[in-house]
């Protein structure tokens, strides 16, 4: 019973993940910042969330499978190394932070924000072979700055919401 | 599973210094691509198509502007390169990256169109092709 409630959570968080992943491609940030690779990183919120709560285990699961899933549904695989490694990298950064227990839910999250844009510059740089792509890497990291600090925000409404609910898991 | 986590909700000092330190990295990385000045030579544009270089255009000397459509990319696109620059004006990619990041002049910038594995990359320009001034 324990395995199909983690289970049916992971997959919940999943379907969340990936409509967050789908909904900020309606803003138009890559018209204002015409960069690849330049968006809100909304789905990071599911992915804190994971990490706080469920562990990095679940964390990691989910992550696959909303990058597996997001390339299998945009019909777009060549996307997948620069969501895989801008992904994972973000996690890693995110977990390592969350230990120190100095800083808060933005701080992680800029780290985050940050960390996945380095992931994403590094998988351009193998895929084109061409160093030009690093020219790129300063604004996304003052771009990061901004953006983690949403999702930092929209985490924070999220986890005090979780506190006053008072839920009890039984996971 | 826990029902509460122990990760603080406010934004603090280290939170602060978090970000100081990905603006400083940004800096960093800024000034070492782009703070060494232009390289020796007049400026010039390079295409690059996966990794090989299929174009190197001097264009200080271009009089009039040039319209390159490179074969064999998975999305046909126009490149038009001028004495004072290159830009992407047609482009048949999903991303439209590369259209949208308009005309570049200066050395070290770049237009890269991700779909397409393309990168347009100008270098030198460094002088302004004056020896000395005098009188």
């Amino acid at each position: 019973m324990k395995q199909t409630k983690r289970l049916a959570l992971a997959a919940l968080l999943t379907a969340l993940a990936l409509a967050l992943n789908y909904t900020e491609r309606m803003f138009p940030l890559p018209l204002l910042v015409p960069l690849p690779g330049v968006k809100l990183g909304l789905a990071n919120v599911v992915t804190l969330f994971a990490l706080c709560y469920l562990g990095r285990t679940m964390a990691f699961t989910i992550l696959a499978a909303r990058i597996f899933l997001g390339a299998l549904f945009a019909g777009n695989f060549s996307a997948l190394l620069y969501s895989a490694m801008g992904g994972f990298l973000a996690l890693i950064v995110m977990a390592l932070f969350i230990r120190s227990k100095r800083l808060s839910l933005y701080g992680v999250s800029i780290l985050g924000a940050a960390a996945h844009n380095i992931g994403q510059i590094g998988a351009a740089l193998i895929v084109l072979g061409n160093s030009a792509v690093i020219g790129y890497l300063p604004v996304l990291l003052v771009l990061s700055v901004a953006s983690g600090s949403v999702t930092g925000a929209l985490s924070a409404l999220l986890f005090r919401a979780m506190d006053a609910t008072k839920l009890q898991w039984n996971i | 599973m826990s029902t509460k986590s122990s990760i603080k909700r406010s934004f603090g000092f280290f939170d602060a210094l978090a970000a100081a330190f990905v603006l400083v990295l940004a800096a960093l990385v800024a000034f070492g691509f782009y703070g060494q000045g232009g390289s020796d030579g007049p400026l010039t544009a390079t295409v690059t198509l996966d990794g090989e270089t299929i174009g190197v255009y001097p264009l200080a000397t271009m009089g009039e502007e040039l319209l390159l459509t490179p074969e064999g990319l998975s999305y046909p696109l126009t490149i038009r390169l001028t004495s004072d620059g290159a830009e992407v004006i047609e482009s048949t990619c999903p991303t439209l990256d590369c259209q949208h990041t308009g005309h570049i002049h200066r050395s070290g910038e770049s237009i890269i169109c991700l779909p397409n594995k393309l990168v347009i990359r100008l270098s030198g320009g460094s002088g302004d092709g004056i020896d000395a001034v005098i009188g």
